[in-house]
């Protein structure tokens, strides 16, 4: 079965289509980069995807749920997480654990579980009780990526998640989320940095509303007679109409 | 100082384009005065009323009549002793008394003035003055009739005697008080949040990186307020004269003076918590309960200071909105002059002083 | 010699925070010549932000001293303002105000008139001009900045401070971008940029790595990369996180990260090419490995690693 299903979805706000009838299907497991350049309709497509926004017209299933009728069970199915917004500051490691596993509807034995779980994995033994702001920040990130899978979920959407990110840190994350795919965690991620794109196992580039290109790095590469990811984007986004409009 | 006008220009635009902040300027002085007036009932229709009439003479009897005759009153007892009168008003069965004193004939026969005292319940203030009004011109119509207009008579002698409210807080208090409020929260609150903002949307960041004077950032914000509070005290004055039919006794002029300077005091406070804070909801937080609360509950507004616990008057003593308040309604409706406000003036100087110095020392030209 | 757009001393910044106080800045020093576009180069949180609100006159270190264009950034912060373009991390123009009046209201709070600022800016302008009636704040993130940029430079500045211009931009707009930077220079205005991004680095004159608060090397790109101190392996082929266990399980990389479709691999002293190729043999995949020049990114995380090592 397929973790994402898309077909022909549409968004219009009045009389601008920020999202022209897309479709894709991102396999279990997958991990599918979602690129584009500001503007070009992703953060709407994505909160489509997450059943926060409804499309005009079209269809789509997440996780095997209809993003029009199913929302509440698609939000149970999924994790997400931002560069932008993650974790609290001022709450320490385990008060976010604690706080971000009860949202997700686990009980005090999976929490407690999950937490030495993840204190255990990130080798954090001993840090519980800090703060999250005091934490080096290949931490933060990778302890914001470990919450937002705590609940097993089966997709998980990750907004830009390494922008401004240490480049040692940003490829550790990469592993991190290597990890989950083969843990069948679908990966549904967008990211700025062209080399990242290369480590999707499928991408898609979306402009002005539409999906342009999409196939594994090595093809759409081929297919552009380009060497990397940032040439077949810059290929596809400088054809743009309504670039920054 | 054209850069000053830009920041000027830039201010009305924005305030322009937010339109629930345009709705609350100028919606919310209109809706509390109309709110605040026609809460007070103004009609007085066969109210009752009691006679303690000391002299029994024809003349106080034909009064006492003409009055209950009238369709504003009905005569529902005659009273023999003042302890009767106090129970009668204390007990609400009457809002009025009219008391004829002793020689009252005999002093009108001479040419003296007769007395007569209208003794009246004035919790609700408005309704006693209406009731005074009222009954005096009954009173000396009748009078008149019986002794001529030219006589050498002084004429009569009517004194209210307003019971329960010596004050009389009423309809004419109202205005001062909504202006004392409205302008306490547009200056403050608005500048106060409007400076915050330029700085949690990071365009403080830039203007300080710029050649413009920061002191000139500051009073460029706050001009259009001060335009808006110009208009809001026009507003106000015409709503009262024209809509609840106040008659302005003392100065125009003076009036726009002792606002203007209250309104600037308002702003010196506004500019003060700006530098104090910094979001938009914790200058929000203090302008309303730090400032605002006490403009409401201690000013004079709505509770008389003198009914309030002793400590709870020195504390009023603080709150500029009482200054402004009592200064306005001596000029407003007692029609005093400037000699009578001095003092207002020189506290609310005082205090624009202290918080001019205090928002200066705090002012920051880094960002921290 | 040249002079100075901004030179700084022995910067120390500590901010009192929960946990004691973390130094956001501890002993930077760097010299950005006139002309020339100088990079600050680093991740969130090494400091840039602090360092550019120095320059920016926002600030005033712990100690040490900031020279922009020949003046005290703690004495002369006033002379300073007038000759510096800034433009902070955040988008901080007027949201509710339109393109134009964003552009119009800056022209006259810097004292110029608004037609000699356009002609300025006019290359940046042009782009904007066709939605000059549009708020900011409904702009996207690549026109926001573009309309930023055209608010720092309408007084002709000196100096251009820019704070992380291009984060959350899309690679074409970042481009872009610095197409009109380079642009800048020409016309004799220096350049002070910050960015996180390591691709920019080698758009820049002269770049300073920073991380934690401590400049890690000053110099210009082509020399930083000339002189990474070890050999550089590259592999690719497979799947690159496979690739990635074999070599760290080798024993024969001192380290081993992505770079994009292929693998950069920084052999143990004395490992060879062959050692490499022999392992890989006996995992999975066609794996190519031949030896490649450093990168920009390679250098930083040797110099970032070593500086983590040393601590």
């Amino acid at each position: 079965m397929n973790a994402i299903e898309v077909k022909g979805i549409t968004k219009k706000f009045g009389d601008f289509v920020a999202v022209d009838s897309i479709s894709f299907e991102v396999g279990t497991g997958e991990i599918f980069g979602f690129l584009g350049a500001n503007g070009a309709g992703k953060s709407t497509a994505m909160r489509m995807l997450c059943g926060l926004l409804e499309p005009t017209s079209g269809e789509a299933k997440v996780a095997g749920f209809d993003i029009y009728k199913q929302r509440e069970q698609i939000k149970k199915s999924i994790g997400y997480m931002s560069q932008k917004f993650s974790l609290y500051g001022d709450l320490t490691v385990a008060e976010n654990i604690k706080f971000w596993g009860g949202l997700y509807g686990l009980t005090k034995a999976e929490i407690r579980a999950k937490e030495e779980e993840i204190v255990e994995k990130l080798e954090m033994r001993g840090w519980e009780n800090s703060f999250v702001a005091s934490l080096p920040m290949g931490w933060k990130q990778k302890l914001a990526f470990s919450i937002s899978i705590m609940h097993s979920p089966k997709i998980v959407f990750l907004d830009e998640p390494t922008g401004g990110v240490d480049p040692i840190v940003r490829r550790k994350f990469w592993e991190e989320i290597y990890d989950a795919s083969l843990r069948s965690i679908t990966v549904f991620v967008t990211t700025h940095y062209m080399d990242e794109a290369e480590y999707c196992d499928r991408a898609s580039i979306m402009v002005d509303g539409q999906i342009r290109a999409l196939g594994t790095p090595a093809e759409l590469k081929k297919k552009f007679g380009r060497a990397d990811m940032d040439g077949v984007f810059k290929d596809l986004a400088r054809g743009a109409q309504r670039k920054d409009a | 100082m054209e850069k000053f006008f830009a920041f000027v220009l830039k201010e009305f635009r924005q305030i322009s384009r937010d339109r629930r902040s345009v709705a609350i300027l100028f919606i919310l002085p209109v809706l509390l005065l109309l709110l605040f007036g026609f809460a007070i009932t103004n009609e007085i229709r066969e109210s009752k009323f009691a006679v303690l009439d000391c002299d029994k003479s024809a003349l106080s009897s034909a009064i006492a009549a003409r009055i209950d005759a009238s369709e504003y009153f009905s005569l529902c007892k005659s009273v023999q002793t003042k302890a009767e009168m106090e129970e009668l008003l204390a007990r609400g069965t009457v809002k009025t008394v009219v008391v004829f004193e002793a020689d009252f004939e005999k002093k009108a026969a001479c040419g003296e003035s007769p007395q007569i005292n209208i003794v009246l319940d004035a919790v609700d203030p408005n309704e006693a003055k209406n009731i005074y009004n009222y009954a005096s011109a009954i009173a000396s119509a009748e009078f008149a009739e019986r002794f001529g207009r030219s006589a050498p008579f002084h004429g009569i002698d009517i004194r209210a005697n307003m019971l329960f409210n010596p004050q009389l807080k009423s309809a004419y208090d109202f205005v001062p008080g909504v202006m004392g409020l409205i302008l306490f929260l547009i200056c403050t609150l608005m500048t106060s949040v409007g400076i915050v903002r330029e700085k949690e949307m990071g365009n403080m960041e830039i203007l300080l990186v710029s050649p413009m004077r920061p002191v000139y950032i500051i009073i460029a914000k706050v001009i259009p307020y001060f335009a808006l509070s110009v208009l809001i005290v026009s507003g106000c004055l015409i709503i009262a004269t024209a809509v609840f039919g106040i008659a302005i006794r003392g100065s125009v002029a003076l009036i726009f003076g002792l606002s203007m300077l209250y309104t600037l005091l308002a702003l010196t406070i506004g500019i003060t918590v700006s530098t104090f804070v910094n979001t938009q909801q914790t200058a929000m937080f203090i302008a309303t309960s730090v400032f605002m609360l006490p403009t409401v509950l201690l000013s004079g507004m709505i509770f008389p200071i003198e009914n309030m616990p002793r400590l709870l008057q020195y504390v009023s003593e603080i709150v500029p909105a009482k200054w402004y308040i009592s200064a306005l309604r001596a000029v407003m409706i007692k029609g005093c002059g400037i000699a009578l406000v001095a003092k207002n003036i020189a506290v609310m100087s005082a205090m624009i002083l202290f918080f001019a110095l205090l928002s200066l020392a705090k002012f920051k030209t880094r960002l921290e | 010699m040249k002079s100075s757009a901004a030179k700084v001393c022995n910067l120390r910044k500590v901010y009192a925070g929960n946990g004691g106080g973390t130094a956001a800045l501890d002993g930077v020093s760097f010299d950005a010549e006139e002309g020339e576009i100088f990079g600050l180069i680093g991740p969130d949180g090494a400091g840039k932000t602090t360092l550019m609100r120095i320059a920016a006159t926002l600030i005033l270190p712990d100690s040490g001293t900031a020279e922009i264009c020949g003046f005290d950034a703690a004495r002369d912060c006033r002379r300073i303002r007038q000759i510096i373009g800034y433009m902070p991390g955040k988008f901080s123009l007027y949201q509710d105000l339109t393109i134009e009046e964003n552009i119009a209201f800056f022209a006259k709070v810097f004292g110029v008139r608004k037609e000699d600022g356009i002609e300025y800016i006019e290359e940046i302008y042009r782009r904007l001009e066709p939605f000059k009636k549009r708020l900011a704040g409904r702009l996207s993130g690549g026109m926001k900045q573009k309309l930023a940029l055209c608010c720092a430079l309408i007084h002709r500045p000196k100096l251009l401070v820019l704070d992380e211009p291009t984060t959350g931009v899309d690679p074409v707009s970042r481009q872009e971008f610095w197409d009109i930077l380079q642009n800048m220079k020409k016309i004799g205005i220096s350049v002070l940029v910050s960015t996180p991004y390591m691709d920019e680095a080698a758009r820049c004159d002269r770049i300073a790595f920073i991380s934690s608060g401590k400049i890690l090397k000053t110099d210009s790109p082509q020399n930083i990369v000339a002189a990474f101190p070890k050999k550089i392996f590259r592999a690719s082929g497979g799947k690159m996180f496979e690739l990635l266990k074999a070599l760290r399980g080798s024993g024969l990389a001192e380290s081993a990260y992505s770079f994009g479709d292929s693998c950069h691999i920084v052999p143990k002293c004395g490992a060879r090419i062959e050692d490499l190729k022999k392992c890989l043999q006996f995992s999975a995949g066609n794996f190519s490995v031949a030896e490649a020049p450093a990168t920009l990114e390679d250098c930083f995380m040797e110099l970032n690693s070593g500086e983590r090592n040393r601590s």
